[in-house]
């Protein structure tokens, strides 16, 4: 919902004690993937090797991680940068501490989702899905080429989409009213 | 040798010459790739929202192959590490598997570690090699050089990939190039993020950190590049002429799918290769005999 001013995690802003929540790193550990956080050592590795950042001197993925442990959930949370991770997994593959910050970086992502700050674009997917089950609709006009080439044909259905979805109750998750329940 | 050929969203709606030639080419070569009647997206476009439900996804994929006896092949990058990674934490991380599993539960699929999946590339590169391919092509491609384009997933993270080629140093495209004849072009922006997964954050990122790669082929002197996901060719060939213009150059670098070189170089006719005649005249005319 309020995806605000990225300069939201900008180097030059001071934080205040009274803005941390000291649990926010472990919310983040509990996340599926975001568990590597506590080992950072602040080498910057990370930022170094960032195919973003070359482009964008300002989105510093060590800076997010240092934030995220300092408790600065709001300020975190609430920025374009955890957006801005292209999954490129370059900083993962060399982090001296295993830290895997591509998914410390989707478990920021989803805890921003969850409470209530989505990046109104990443929400676009699910009712194509839930439509489909695939990302787009595949018509009589695939199959026909299809066809053509010995293919065979594609037939979409949405049914266990739909099913993983309820049980995942992301509906609520995607409203930000709903908390991780590890699943259940 | 048989695999369950999964194509994940994308090859079918915007690069279906791409499986077109998959198929055909490993026909050729000895392994089948078999039709997987049922899938569903393999969940990686919703990592940024849910990764919980996303890894359920590429797990429900993974166990119809698995009730299928079958191994996975895949063309797409994305899919590749989605599948990947959700089998790699299966089988390594008992709270994930426990907590996937659940997410299963009302589909009536449990996953069970029967199966493995390889990027159709990796299957090349490792199952059937160089050697067998070099003897099968009977229109070598010498005299082009071509651009191996990796893309991120393909890759990276190395760990749940086996080791199977070097995360920054990777060399099972360059063998694949070669074995057609061609010259593979080293640049060292091979392994670099396109930027494709925050096209819906703006363009103009993804635009910058691919004419980053596009100009390291140019540099190098490419005359064709080559990929190995849809993806990868929405920012190299789709976008390119948009990044030429911004970036005040033609880069003319004509983008194939790996499989239709190989094939190219096999003799098959670019329409049995899903391609335009058109479209490889322009990137090898003066290499190929035009076939009628
Ligand atoms: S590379 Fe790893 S340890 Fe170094 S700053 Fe980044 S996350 Fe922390
Ligand atoms: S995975 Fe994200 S943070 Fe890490 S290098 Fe790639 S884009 Fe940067
Ligand atoms: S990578 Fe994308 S297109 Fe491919 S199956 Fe997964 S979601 Fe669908
Ligand atoms: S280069 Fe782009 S399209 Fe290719 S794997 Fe990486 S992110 Fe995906």
């Amino acid at each position: 919902m309020t995806v605000t001013d990225k300069n939201n995690v900008k180097s030059d802003e001071i934080i205040t004690a009274d803005q941390l929540d000291l649990n926010f790193k472990y919310e983040v550990a509990e996340e599926i993937g975001g568990e590597g956080i506590l080992q950072c050592f602040q080498c910057g590795t990370c930022t170094a090797t960032c195919p973003v950042r070359k482009f964008d001197p300002d989105f510093n993925v060590r800076r997010v991680i240092r934030l995220t442990l300092l408790g600065a959930k709001e300020k975190v949370l609430t920025s374009d940068f955890v957006w801005m991770c292209s999954t490129c997994y370059s900083c993962y593959e060399l982090c001296p501490q295993n830290v895997k910050i591509t998914d410390v970086m989707t478990a920021l992502k989803n805890l921003a989702v969850k409470n209530g700050h989505a990046h109104p674009n990443v929400k676009v997917h699910i009712p194509i899905l839930e439509e489909f089950g695939h990302l787009g609709e595949i018509t009589e006009f695939e199959n026909t080429i299809r066809e053509k080439h010995g293919l065979h044909e594609i037939v979409q259905s949405p049914d266990k989409v739909k099913l993983i979805f309820e049980k995942r109750k992301l509906k609520l998750f995607m409203e930000g009213k709903l908390k991780d329940e590890g699943g259940e | 040798m048989d695999y369950l050929l999964y194509t994940g969203c994308t090859v079918p709606l915007r690069a279906v010459g791409y499986e077109i030639a998959a198929i055909k080419v490993a026909k050729e070569l000895g392994v089948n790739l078999l039709p997987m009647e049922e899938f569903t997206c393999c969940g990686y476009p919703i990592t940024f929202l849910d990764n919980d439900s996303s890894m359920a996804l590429a797990v429900l994929n993974i166990c119809l192959a698995e009730e299928k006896g079958l191994n996975i092949a895949t063309l797409c990058n994305s899919c590749t590490g989605n599948l990947t990674k959700a089998n790699y934490r299966m089988k390594t991380e008992e709270k994930f598997r426990n907590r996937i599993n659940e997410l299963l539960s009302p589909t009536g699929h449990q996953w069970k570690g029967t199966i493995e999946i390889k990027h159709f590339a990796r299957i090349l590169y490792e199952d059937v090699g160089e050697e067998k391919m070099k003897a099968r092509v009977t229109k070598s491609l010498a005299g082009s050089n071509i651009a191996p384009m990796y893309g991120c997933h393909y890759l990276k993270p190395s760990k749940i990939y086996d080791g199977f080629d070097h995360p920054d140093h990777p060399e099972s495209m360059e063998t694949l190039i070669r074995s057609t004849g061609a010259k593979p072009v080293q640049y060292v922006e091979k392994t670099l993020c396109c930027g494709g997964p925050i096209l819906a954050l703006g363009e103009e990122m993804p635009m910058n950190m691919s004419q980053r790669i596009l100009d390291g082929m140019k540099r190098e002197k490419a005359d064709v590049a080559v990929v190995v996901c849809p993806f990868c060719n929405v920012m190299m060939g789709e976008y390119q002429s948009t990044i030429g213009d911004k970036a005040g150059t033609e880069y003319g670098i004509p983008t194939f799918y790996m499989p239709q070189i190989i094939g190219l170089a096999f003799g098959f006719t670019p329409k049995e290769l899903g391609l335009k005649k058109k479209q490889v005249k322009k990137a090898f005319g003066d290499i190929l005999q035009e076939d009628e």
